[in-house]
């Protein structure tokens, strides 16, 4: 406690010193813990609804909209309406179903869409769906909560969070290690004139396209080139139209064509830069040079490169180099020491690369399918319980109204438990003396006049 | 116990399916939110109008109305939503991209956040791309809620209903006629036209 004294004084005298403001009480401001929370804390309570929104579409989101929409809106619409000439009963009558079919229809979706949502994210996280559908590399959020509930019950908030991504991180690099295992052996090929060749699967650059991003990071790129390519047509029009008639032209054969020559492009360069950060550490546990005197050296050669792919490939080089030098400075490691040795030859580190490439493009694109097919089997299951959702309305709604009516519009029913008058009678004999004919109850028939006048 | 078979796991290898699932071609989300309420808005109509019409249990003088109302709503619903909806995932970009994406997605704000960022453990390049990411999420959840609120709030249940109202009034006068209610008023009337005669 006195040392504690001692240490703290120089600090306060510091503080008053130097800052004119001196909170009493305030706590101190607390650093981050990772860059992970920095991440989550940039953005406002607008953008955080918006991006909620954005990662849950589907039939879910548009139930919670419609029942807002049909409960609380449309009953107003109708009911007061100042444009129909129906009775107020009659519009309040109507109006009173809105809210009653909104119940019922979100009770039923909601309670459908969210098991069958559980059950095919469940099936899809544990490889249940084939092939086309398997995120087991990357299983979805609400799968891993399950799982991590069970072994570890307590974690809550960012705790829970990072556990969740590292699960991910985990799955898929089991994955990527499967992918190697299989696609480094060699296969059996039977060719045309029945021999029998041995060779490694051959990795096609289409299985390394992410197809959701077909539309947007390629498109502009095969606009510029449709560009140079109708100059001649484009030449005397604005630029919204010679967007639109440009935007006609862009095929999806050409976006996927664009998207091969890029990825073939990026995999090159990507396994040069790790064949190059390779012999760099190879040659620094001989020669001692360090990871910052590499990247001065990078640094002054890349202002000097005119072509423009080499120019990416020292960029590349730079960016994972910068990397592997911020990592392990954090962690207090030897240069170099957290560099992988992804293969002997550089053939060997591009075929890594592209497997890398090719287990991560396929975890993106079944994850879009699983989306897809969720939304598409939320509009079936919610065409499925329709006719149990109106069933219900019909018997429900006109017995609710019988209750409710009442209580809405209390003076229509007014009278209903009152006696009818009793009406003065003429005493017997009396002559009734008509002087109009429209005086008569159009209930009597014409006979019973006749009759009168016989007798 | 015979084996019941995976049909919503067969469909999704079939052409149908695949196609309906195919990552490349489906790219909007808003696409799936119009094909979802058109479809489940038109077999709503027929349902509630077959049901109004044979619900014996609604009074007789307003069956023919809410009848006419279900059908108002149902033609309206379709048409309109499916217009209000295509001209608001068109132009939601843009209006995202004036309000929200120069404010917090543009490239001086990046900058601005990457300089105060206490444990840079990412590359500028990785922040910025994590960032855009976070902004693509942001404007599809923004143009999903632009349509859907224009499409299930405000055109189905403000402007659909003042439209459908008046509608339904003339739809009513249909019904009544196809079940020759508007004969049994007419005949009252020409009982008073006879009675008239027959007792001047």
């Amino acid at each position: 406690m006195k040392i504690n004294k001692v240490q703290t004084i120089p600090q306060q005298r510091n503080r008053i010193k130097s800052s004119a403001q001196v909170s009493f009480g305030a706590k101190p401001p607390t650093k981050p813990a990772t860059y992970a929370e920095e991440f989550l804390k940039l953005d406002n309570k607008l953008t955080k609804f918006f991006t909620y929104v954005g990662e849950h579409e589907g039939e879910m989101l548009n139930t919670a909209v419609t029942f807002g929409g049909t409960a609380v809106v449309a009953p107003l619409f109708i009911a007061f309406n100042p444009l129909s000439k129906e009775s107020k009963e009659n519009k309040v009558y109507t109006a009173g179903r809105q809210p009653i079919s909104a119940v019922i229809a979100a009770a039923f979706q909601f309670y459908i869409n969210s098991k069958f949502n559980n059950w095919l994210y469940k099936t899809a996280s544990t490889g249940g769906w084939g092939p086309l559908y398997d995120i087991s590399a990357e299983p979805s959020e609400a799968y891993l909560k399950r799982l991590i509930a069970l072994e570890k019950p307590n974690l809550k908030g960012a705790e829970l969070l990072e556990e969740i991504e590292n699960r991910k991180v985990t799955t898929r690099r089991t994955a990527i290690a499967q992918a190697r295992i299989e696609f480094g052996q060699l296969k059996e090929r039977i060719l045309k004139d029945g021999t029998i060749k041995k060779e490694m699967p051959h990795i096609k650059t289409s299985q390394m396209i992410h197809q959701d991003q077909l539309g947007k990071d390629y498109y502009e790129a095969v606009m510029n080139d449709l560009r140079t390519q109708y100059a001649d047509q484009i030449a005397g029009m604005s630029e919204k139209k010679a967007n639109k008639f440009l935007k006609k032209k862009v095929s999806s054969i050409a976006l996927k064509r664009k998207a091969i020559e890029s990825v073939k492009k990026d995999v090159e360069i990507e396994a040069r830069a790790k064949w190059v950060i390779r012999k760099f550490a190879d040659n620094s546990k001989k020669n001692g040079q360090s990871m910052e005197d590499i990247l001065k050296m990078l640094n002054e050669k890349a202002t000097v490169v005119q072509n423009e792919r080499t120019k990416c490939f020292y960029e590349k080089l730079i960016t994972k180099l910068t990397k592997i030098h911020e990592y392990e400075s954090a962690n207090n490691l030897k240069d170099f020491s957290s560099v992988k040795d992804l293969g002997k030859s550089k053939k060997a580190v591009l075929r890594n690369v592209k497997i890398k490439k090719m287990v991560r493009a396929n975890i993106a694109n079944n994850k879009v399918r699983v989306g897809n097919a969720k939304n598409a089997y939320g509009i079936i299951l919610s065409l499925v319980t329709l006719p149990f959702s109106c069933g219900l309305l019909n018997w429900a709604y006109p017995r609710v109204m019988e209750k409710v009516m009442p209580v809405l519009m209390p003076w229509i029913h007014k009278n209903d438990a009152v006696e009818p008058e009793k009406v003065a009678m003429a005493p017997a004999g009396t002559e009734i003396e008509i002087d109009d004919v429209d005086d008569i109850d159009d209930d009597i028939e014409l006979d019973e006049l006749e009759e009168e006048d016989d007798a | 116990m015979p084996k019941i078979p995976n049909i919503p796991h067969a469909f999704l290898y079939t052409k149908l399916g695949k196609a309906i699932t195919n990552p490349a071609a489906i790219g909007a989300a808003y696409g799936f939110a119009q094909v979802s309420n058109l479809t489940k808005d038109a077999v709503n109509c027929g349902y509630y109008v077959a049901q109004s019409l044979n619900n014996d249990r609604i009074p007789d003088d307003k069956r023919n109305f809410v009848a006419g109302m279900d059908l108002a709503n149902g033609v309206l619903n379709v048409s309109l939503q499916s217009i209000v909806g295509a001209y608001i995932a068109k132009n939601s970009d843009e209006v995202f991209k004036t309000h929200f994406g120069k404010k917090y997605f543009s490239s001086d704000v990046m900058q601005k956040q990457y300089k105060n960022l206490v444990n840079k453990s990412v590359t500028f390049e990785e922040f910025v791309a994590a960032r855009k990411a976070k902004g693509n999420a942001c404007k599809k959840g923004f143009t999903l809620l632009a349509t859907l609120i224009g499409m299930q709030v405000v055109t189905k249940r403000v402007v659909v209903p003042l439209l459908s109202t008046p509608m339904a009034d003339n739809i009513k006068v249909m019904f009544d006629k196809m079940q020759g209610k508007d004969k049994e008023n007419e005949e009252i009337t020409e009982n008073k036209e006879e009675l008239q005669i027959a007792c001047a």
